[in-house]
């Protein structure tokens, strides 16, 4: 079976850690638990009728993406960049970090996603989707909404 | 047990040395750390070996990576890779070292979100108030044509023979129309005070004759109503100060039409006392009581707060809004504002407030007040034009200046048609709105000065606006408006500033 290294990588209290767990694992806590290093969890998902592992590394958070180790992203075969839609300092410099994984890791495919979208008044997602324009999705690891779509997405983008 | 298999235990107690082949198979081990056989594959012990051969396919050798977490343990592994294709893979145990680090990580990260987020709530309030201030002024702004009309129109009936009737009903309007502009001042000057946009004057005034004057005012004001007004000023407060004296009169009088306006007592006192001084520096009390009734339940804070708060946007609460002014203007003058109950039922309005007086005394004559000139007769008229786009504005100044007689109008509201009067008539004075068809008075000044023709080039221009700011008031002179009436204006307000700038002398 095929396996492909999927880091995620953002700002600190973003939501990284939840996301992976309510797509491994279903499940979701409240609690706040900072990600020191990285965890790697698995996943199997079935795309196009073929069986994928997804290999998923939760990397701890960080102000700029330059501060990751570099051993962690060695053989990264797509990024999930993720920021929280109630704290704009998270997609602040968005731009320039993604340029730099797009530089630095040979075009490998990158989603950037808005999770906590949960915390958005109701009613005014599509508004903010617009005004998100940069990112590729907006996510709640709370709620579930567009998790799983989120990982399809990305396995889709690496056949 | 000897010493070297001692130190050897200590250097190995937290390590375990596995070797494996390009496909992960594990060729050597310990079990130093956790059990690994011989011959299975590292990759089924934990995701984190399923993409190992990368290692293998990289042009270095030697791969550090830190705290990776395995099986609720925490590792830090290094790969070396041999020239045979094979690897060794070191792990060093850390889990208590980062357990520790996490701990102190967590309260970081947790105390920088905290601040995040009182920051970003700070900013969403201040957004909100800016909001409402700048809402509030468009609002107030609006209402300022409509009442314009109300206030001269009445203003002019009541100059007119009416029975006693009609006089009565005239009166209540116009009183109605005087209270809702005053509203209406008050709303736009503590917008301005929210956003700290305003800045105090300093000039020497006599305190002495501005308080006799505020009394004699007040007194027969309310001439009619069985309330009498004293005034008791303190021996060792100052005759002279130097500061911004509208706006201390300003206080004076909001607490004045405060207690007037909730008093249920026959008496007011207002008391100016000196509370301390130092150099040319002195802090003086303002206090005014009312001896029954006034203000609501003052008992807490949050009352108060109420009270004197527009934020719940009630109209009813607009009575607050005279004692909201007072206290932010004495907080610009360096002081605070309390509300006191009175043992005998009434209520104290307190201002401390600090100013400069100057140190040698002398006497500051007081500008006379503008007297109505509304019996002035010209023998010749004021050919004067009117540029205002609003029909209602338009109808106003149209009927205060042809109902006193000394005045033929030409009405304009197309800028082109402005400038060819400008440049090809004679023309007297110019009364021009804040904007006509679109094009700003201020823009439409320099363009009348270049095409002007000679006599009308040294006309006054006056500005009759609802742009009523400190800063935009200052705007208007310097583009070389003569002066500004402020709408609403009543009938007298905008002939008395008329005639201020008019030579009259050549009209009579």
């Amino acid at each position: 079976m095929v396996s492909k290294k999927i880091v995620i990588v953002g700002h600190f209290g973003v939501g990284k850690t939840s996301l992976i767990r309510r797509f491994v694992e279903d499940i979701f806590s409240e609690d706040y638990k900072v990600t020191i290093g990285v965890h790697i969890l698995k996943k199997t998902v079935e795309i196009n009728d073929k069986e994928i592992n997804l290999i998923l590394w939760d990397t701890e958070g960080t102000d700029d993406i330059e501060e990751i180790r570099k051993a962690y992203l060695l053989g990264t075969h797509g990024f999930i960049f993720v920021c929280d839609l109630s704290r704009p300092i998270t997609y602040k410099n968005i731009e320039s970090q993604i340029d730099y994984l797009k530089t630095n890791f040979n075009n490998v495919p990158i989603l950037s996603i808005g999770n906590k979208s949960d915390l958005l008044p109701k009613g005014s997602i599509s508004g903010k989707k617009e005004e998100m324009s940069f990112l590729d999705m907006l996510v709640s690891a709370k709620e579930g909404n567009n998790v799983q779509r989120l990982f399809e997405k990305m396995a889709k983008m690496l056949f | 047990m000897s010493m070297d298999q001692l130190k050897r235990d200590y250097k190995s107690k937290d390590l375990q040395f596995v070797s494996i082949d390009g496909s992960g198979n594990v060729l050597t081990t310990d079990q130093q750390l956790f059990p690994l056989t011989k011959g299975t594959s590292i990759k089924d012990f934990h995701p984190f070996f399923e993409s190992i051969e990368i290692y293998f396919e990289d042009h270095d050798k030697h791969f550090k990576l830190e705290c990776v977490h395995i099986n609720e343990r925490i590792f830090d592994i290094d790969f070396l890779i041999n020239t045979d294709n094979t690897a060794v893979v070191i792990f060093r145990e850390g889990t208590d070292f980062y357990n520790r680090v996490q701990v102190i990580a967590q309260k970081r990260n947790e105390s920088i979100i905290s601040q995040e987020s009182l920051e970003l709530k700070n900013l969403i309030l201040k957004e909100q108030e800016e909001f409402k201030n700048v809402f509030i002024r468009n609002f107030s702004h609006e209402l300022r044509n409509p009442l314009t009309l109300v206030s001269s129109f009445s203003s002019m009936l009541l100059k007119t023979e009416l029975n006693l009737d009609q006089q009565m009903l005239v009166e209540a309007v116009k009183d109605q129309s005087d209270k809702l502009r005053d509203i209406l001042n008050d709303i736009i000057d503590l917008s301005i005070l929210k956003t700290n946009s305003l800045s105090l004057e300093s000039a020497p005034f006599a305190l002495d004759k501005l308080l006799k004057r505020i009394h004699l005012n007040y007194t027969t004001a309310i001439a009619s109503k069985e309330i009498k007004i004293s005034l008791e000023v303190g021996s060792t407060v100052p005759k002279n100060l130097i500061g911004d004296k509208r706006r201390f009169e300003q206080i004076i009088t909001n607490f004045l039409d405060n207690a007037l306006r909730h008093g249920k007592g026959e008496k007011l006192q207002i008391i100016i006392k000196e509370n301390q001084r130092r150099a040319n520096k002195t802090s003086l009390r303002i206090q005014v009581n009312t001896n029954k009734g006034i203000i609501p339940d003052l008992s807490n804070v949050s009352s108060l707060e109420e009270y004197a708060s527009l934020d719940k946007g009630d109209l009813e609460k607009t009575t607050g809004l005279s004692f909201s002014i007072a206290r932010e203007l004495a907080q610009l003058m360096d002081g605070k504002i309390a509300i006191k109950q009175n043992e005998d039922g009434g209520t104290s309005q307190i201002a401390d407030i600090k100013l400069t007086f100057p140190l040698h005394h002398t006497e500051i004559e007081e500008k006379p007040e503008d007297k109505t000139v509304n019996k002035i007769k010209f023998s010749e008229k004021v050919r004067t034009i009117i540029a205002e786009n609003n029909s209602v504005t338009q109808m106003t100044a149209l009927k205060v200046l042809v109902g006193s007689g000394n005045f033929d109008t030409q009405v304009f509201t197309d800028p082109k048609q402005l400038l060819h009067a400008v440049e090809n008539e004679e023309h007297d004075l110019i009364l021009m709105s804040s904007s006509l068809s679109h094009m700003d008075a201020i823009e439409l000044m320099s363009l009348i000065k270049e095409f002007a023709n000679d006599h009308n080039k040294k006309i006054p221009i006056i500005a009759v606006s609802t742009k009523t700011l400190p800063e935009e008031l200052t705007a208007y002179r310097k583009a070389g408006f003569k002066d500004v009436v402020k709408k609403p204006y009543t009938d007298d307000e905008l002939l008395n500033t008329i005639y201020k700038r008019l030579n009259i002398k050549k009209f009579k």
